[in-house]
Parts: C-alpha cells; structure tokens; sequence
C-alpha cells in the first residue's frame, strides 16, 4: 500500500489567551507506505512533535485530515487510532515492573495471552532478564528499549518514535540505533520518527521531511536530501559539520562565467548557466573541498586561518581574501597545515550547490550530470557514506 | 568523600595525593563533620528547651510555679484539672480537643476534595485567569488573617456560623486550600504528561489515566500536603478565637483560658498545649513513611 499513513493538508494553530496565534504546523501533507520509516527533521519548534501528537490523537487537528489504512483518524479518540507512541521521555510507569509496563496497554484494552506476547516483543527487544525489574533502575538504553517493547507489544498500525535516542549517550546511541533500524526491518512497521538530529534521520529513515517553521522544506530519500538540497534551509540544516555557505555574484566575461565571492575571489564555473549579475548564495560541504599548493592553476587562493587535527580527519578553516565568511574543509588525517599559510582549494563541481539568493531555492546546473571537472571521486562517493 | 573522589580521579589517569596526604584530607573532613554534629547538637537543645520546660510546667504544683529551680515536688493534677478527672472541671477542655478534631480533620478533608482537582487542572492547563486563581491562593497566606477578621465576626454572626464547626471549617479553607493546591501542583508538574498520554494511547479515559496512574505517583505530596495542613488547621488560632463562642472552641484558644481566672494556672496551659501535641505528633508519625519516600520519589522518575 501506497498510502498508508496520509496526511492532508494538515493545519495546527495554537491560540492562547492574550497572546498571539501560533502556526505550528502550516498545511503539510504527506503519503506514507506500509513499512515505511519516514523521519520528521527539523529544529526544535518547527512543527514536527505537533504533527506527531496529532497523528497520535493527543492534540486537536486544526483542519486537514489525517487518514490509516484509508479511514479517516481526524476525529477519533488516541485509543480507538491503533497508533503507539514511543515517548522521548520513556512515560514508564515508576511503580511497576518492565513486564507490567509492556502488559499495561495489553491489560487495559482486556486483551488475551498478556503474559505470552509480553514475552515474545522482550525477546525480540533482547529484555527478558529486565522483565521483573522496576524502571527506577534501568538505564537510559535500557528504558528506551522497554518503552519501545510496550509500543510495539500491541502490534500498532503506526508505530511513532519521538526523539528515540536524544536521551541516550553515545555508545547507547549508536547501538539503539543499529537495533532500532533492524527491528524495523524485521517487523515492517510504518513508522515516523521524529527528531531534530540529522545523523539520526539519515541513517534510520527510509524518506526524511525536512521541516521548517511548520512546513516541509523538503522530502525525499537521505541521499536526495543530503545530495541534492532543495533549498538553503535544507542545505544548512542537513550535514555535519554544516555546509559552507557563501554569497557571490555571477559575471560572464566572453563565454566563460565565475562566481564572484569578493574583488579577489572568483571561482569559474565550467558552463554558463545564469544570468549575468545574479546574486546567488553557493553552498559547499566540507569534504568538497580539496586543499592544494597555490601555484596549482584553477585553484581558488585563501589563508589558513585554523588547524584542527581531529583522529579521523583534520578539520581546516580557511579564509578566502576579501571574503568575510570562512570556509571549513575536511581534510585527510595525515595532512598538516599551520595559520597563515597559503593554500589553493579546489571545488568538486558536481557537488556545488547553487541557491537563488533571493528566494533561497536550489538553482539547476547544467553541469550537474556531466563528468566533474575537477574530480573528487574519494570525496562525493564518501560523503553520503561518512553520515 | 575525599576518598572516592581520589580514587575517581586515579581511575581517570590523574596523579593522585600519597597515602600520608590522602588520611590528612579524611581528618579534616572528620574534623568538619564533628563540628556540624556539635552544631547539631546544640540547635536540638536550642529547639527542645521550651518543650521540656513546658513539660517541667505541666508537673509543677500551683505553689512552685513561679520557682526556677529545676526541683519541685512533681504532681499530675494538673492534667488531671485539665482532663476534669476526678474533681469538676472548670473548663471543657475534652470538648475543645474534640472540637479541635473534627474542624482540623474537616477542613483538610474538604481542601483535599477541592484542591486536588484543582492543583491538576492549574498543572496540566493554562485557562482563563488560572494565574490570577493561583495568585489568589496564595494571597491568602500572606494576607493577614487580623486584617479579614473582623469583616468576618460580621458575616458569621448574620448567617449564623458563628461559634459553629462549620464555620470553622469553612474559614479554615482560607488556610489549608493555599497549602494543598501550591504543594500538589508542584507534584502534579513534576510527573511528565507523556505518562497520561501513555495511558491514553492504551485505552484509559482521562479520569481512569488520573486515578490510575497520577494520583498513586503523587501519594507522598498528598501525604505532605495533607500533614501539613493538618498541622496548620489545628494550631489555628486567630480565626477559632473570634470566630467561636463556648460551642465550638478549640484547643488552642481552649489552653489560653485557664490563663483567664483571678490567678493565672500556668501549669494547666501547658498541660493542655502537651496534650494538644498528640494528634498532630501521631499523625506525622504515621505519614513519615510517606514523606521519606517523598524525598527519594525523584529517583524513580523517568
């Protein structure tokens, strides 16, 4: 099924007293298929946990239509939804134990062979040993796991992830995660998870919503996201560490074309494609950019500025002249350079990113498709991976 | 202390003090601890002298009242005149203590019938005027009762609540309503809504989701809440004391009127405080499980 999960023209206000109407959720829809995961990515208050409790029946649709399974949800009370929730703060009940907690949903609809299917989703979620435990003494890990168990024991036609991991430390993070994604998979469940970390979105999520002071800036698979952004918001939003993001204007001189970052700084472009004078803003991801010796031709002159030699990669920022913005560039572990220095950078141009600096929207290149000039191969094919 | 922070720290690849340096930081923190033991210490003698002299008060014949001395021949008439055991009893004092019971029980019952609802709704939602309720509330507290009380002779008196329980218990929300509302809302808002809406998701009504699920996680606050009440109920003593008659007196105006007479009976006024100790005392006895539960209440949470 196509249209499992939809969302139409999904509108929330909130209107309290004496203050301001607040929009938070501007008439978004979406389709999802069964067994998708779709991630809702966004910074805090841009609609996505609105868009969540209302799928979940815990906040009131302002208009707009939420439909499973081909019915109509709008109206109906959180219980009668078949939807569960996985909250961000686990909502376990402190004075029973783990296995009560997951029987609880089960035991209030007067549901049969409790203590059989209890068991089974503690197997599957590898808790069995915590079952007579109370969640006082579980860890964070441990908690997200059983709250996850109760959410999925009751076998949900929507199973919805609020911040899973934003609780949990790094190494938990990181095998929550791996875990999360195959229970997924292994059960099919279609599911939305929200979360304002990128890293988490791009990893689990079959299709990610970009969001934005209640809207979708952009929804399509990790990589078309990562990849392809559509706009500036979702190029400054997805990638760690952010992209570069610089405004220029574009000259032509004769046939060929350049951006003009300052008086002395210009990157030429391999195909004119714009209109003389345009101001666009170019986005640039750090592991794009290749550092060279200066005297290189085609490469665009800047300044160390700083050095930072992180285990994995170094991190260099550098300044362009006449530019004010700096620009962060990965490079590899071994490399050493000191502030100061001279350098050369050369762009990979397939992966430039070009945005109308009016209205903020991706601007096609001709070139996108053809062969890169100046080739980066190490670079574009680790970038998608490195998330 | 120290020592586990050493060893914390030695744990973490620091240079850690040698042993010698390590017992000196133990003495030290040793040192400190009896320091405040003693500070302890004094503050209980401090704190408890007025007690023991009310109970060396309470024993003393009429004659040795006035006496400083720590020796005097020890009698139990004065609670004996108090109790109106054998002899007549000049003042009704065990129906000052019963008057006591039923106004101060009553009027936590009708605050806590009142107030819990309400510390839930002033948790849980913002409405109309709810911080300007709250604000009431508590206005309440500070405003001086000496300031409403005249006002009020005026009222009962033309509605007849005066010298009645009733209206005790009805003048007595103004101070145990504030106490249970603020206390429980705090308990209220500590508990997530995610727990609720847990509870909603799996098929409970709202007020199932609160009796289920809330009002046994907030069972210590109650407690607190309620104790707390209690205690100021009871030793409520400017409403009772123009707000009553002979009827419904309570003990603490109750105590003060055997200082009325032609002589002044010292001795029976602290008899009766004494006696007047009990139910409160008993009641915190029993409540402390609750309340020392209260305290660790914050580990369990999500």
């Amino acid at each position: 099924m196509r249209d499992y999960l939809v969302l139409d023209r999904l509108v929330k206000i909130y209107r309290p007293r004496g203050k301001p109407e607040v929009l938070a959720v501007q008439g978004i829809s979406l389709s999802v298929a069964k067994g998708e995961l779709l991630g809702l990515l966004g910074p805090s208050g841009c609609g996505k946990s609105s868009t969540l409790r209302m799928i979940a029946g815990l906040e009131t649709v302002t208009s707009g239509d939420i439909r499973i399974a081909g019915q109509s949800v709008t109206g109906l009370p959180p219980h009668r939804r078949n939807v569960a929730v996985a909250f961000e703060n686990y909502a376990l009940y402190p004075p029973l134990t783990v296995e009560e907690n997951i029987a609880f949903g089960l035991r209030a609809r007067g549901e049969r062979d409790v203590r059989r299917r209890v068991h089974e989703v503690a197997e599957r979620l590898g808790i069995t040993d915590l079952l007579p435990r109370k969640p006082g003494s579980l860890s964070s890990g441990q908690k997200q796991r059983v709250s996850l168990a109760r959410a999925i024991v009751r076998e949900p036609a929507v199973l919805l992830l609020d911040e899973p991991l934003s609780h949990l430390d790094a190494s938990e993070r990181e095998r929550t995660r791996r875990e999360l994604k195959r229970l997924q998979r292994e059960t099919g469940y279609t599911t939305i998870l929200v979360t304002h970390d990128q890293h988490e979105a791009l990893t689990l999520a079959d299709r990610i919503a970009v969001m934005n002071a209640g809207q979708i800036m952009q929804l399509g698979t990790p990589s078309e996201v990562y990849d392809a952004p559509q706009n500036l918001f979702v190029a400054d939003f997805v990638g760690e560490p952010p992209m570069n993001i610089i405004p220029a204007t574009v000259r032509t001189d004769g046939d060929a074309q350049r951006l003009q970052f300052s008086d002395s700084a210009a990157l030429p472009l391999p195909e004119a494609a714009f209109g003389d004078g345009v101001e666009v803003v170019v986005g640039i991801r750090p592991q794009d950019i290749q550092v060279v010796s200066q005297t290189r031709p085609g490469t665009l002159p800047a300044t160390v500025f700083a050095f930072e030699p992180l285990q994995e990669l170094s991190r260099l920022t550098v300044a362009m002249p006449g530019v004010e913005t700096r620009l962060v560039i990965q490079a590899p572990p071994t490399s050493s350079y000191s502030p100061g220095e001279s350098v050369g950078l050369l762009v990979n141009y397939a992966r430039l990113h070009i945005f109308d600096a009016r209205t903020g929207e991706r601007m096609p290149c001709p070139w996108m498709d053809a062969q890169p000039l100046t080739a980066l191969s190490q670079s574009s094919s680790s970038a998608t991976g490195s998330s | 202390m120290a020592q586990t922070e050493a060893r914390r720290l030695q744990s973490a690849g620091v240079q850690v003090t040698t042993d010698a340096e390590t017992r000196q930081v133990t003495w030290g923190a040793r040192l400190l601890q009896w320091f405040l033991d003693l500070l302890t210490l004094a503050y209980f003698a401090f704190a408890l002298f007025p007690l023991v002299w009310m109970f060396l008060l309470s024993l003393k014949p009429q004659s040795e009242l006035y006496s400083t001395y720590f020796r005097f021949s020890p009698t139990l008439d004065g609670y004996r005149a108090v109790l109106g055991i054998g002899g007549t009893e000049e003042i009704p004092f065990l129906r000052f203590f019963f008057n006591s019971l039923v106004v101060s029980v009553g009027a936590v019952a009708v605050s806590l019938l009142v107030g819990l609802p309400a510390a839930y709704a002033f948790a849980r939602w913002k409405f109309r005027g709810s911080e300007s309720l709250l604000f009431t509330l508590l206005s309440f507290r500070f405003a001086p009762e000496l300031m409403v009380i005249v006002p009020l002779y005026v009222i009962y008196q033309r509605i007849h609540l005066f010298d009645t329980r009733l209206g005790l218990v009805w003048v007595y929300q103004l101070i145990t309503l504030p106490l249970i509302v603020w206390i429980l809302r705090s308990y209220f808002q500590d508990l997530t809504p995610e727990l609720e809406q847990a509870a909603l998701l799996d098929g409970y009504s709202r007020t199932q989701a609160f009796i289920k699920i809330v009002l046994p996680l907030v069972r210590p606050g109650l407690a607190a809440a309620g104790l707390l009440a209690f205690i100021f109920a009871w030793n409520a003593f400017a409403f009772p004391f123009v707000l009553t008659g002979s009827n419904a007196q309570t003990v603490t105006v109750g105590a003060l009127s055997f200082l009325g007479g032609a002589i002044p009976r010292y001795n029976l006024t602290a008899a009766a405080a004494l006696i007047s100790l009990v139910p409160p005392l008993i009641l915190a006895l029993f409540i402390q499980r609750f309340l020392v539960r209260g305290l660790t209440f914050g580990a369990v949470k999500g």
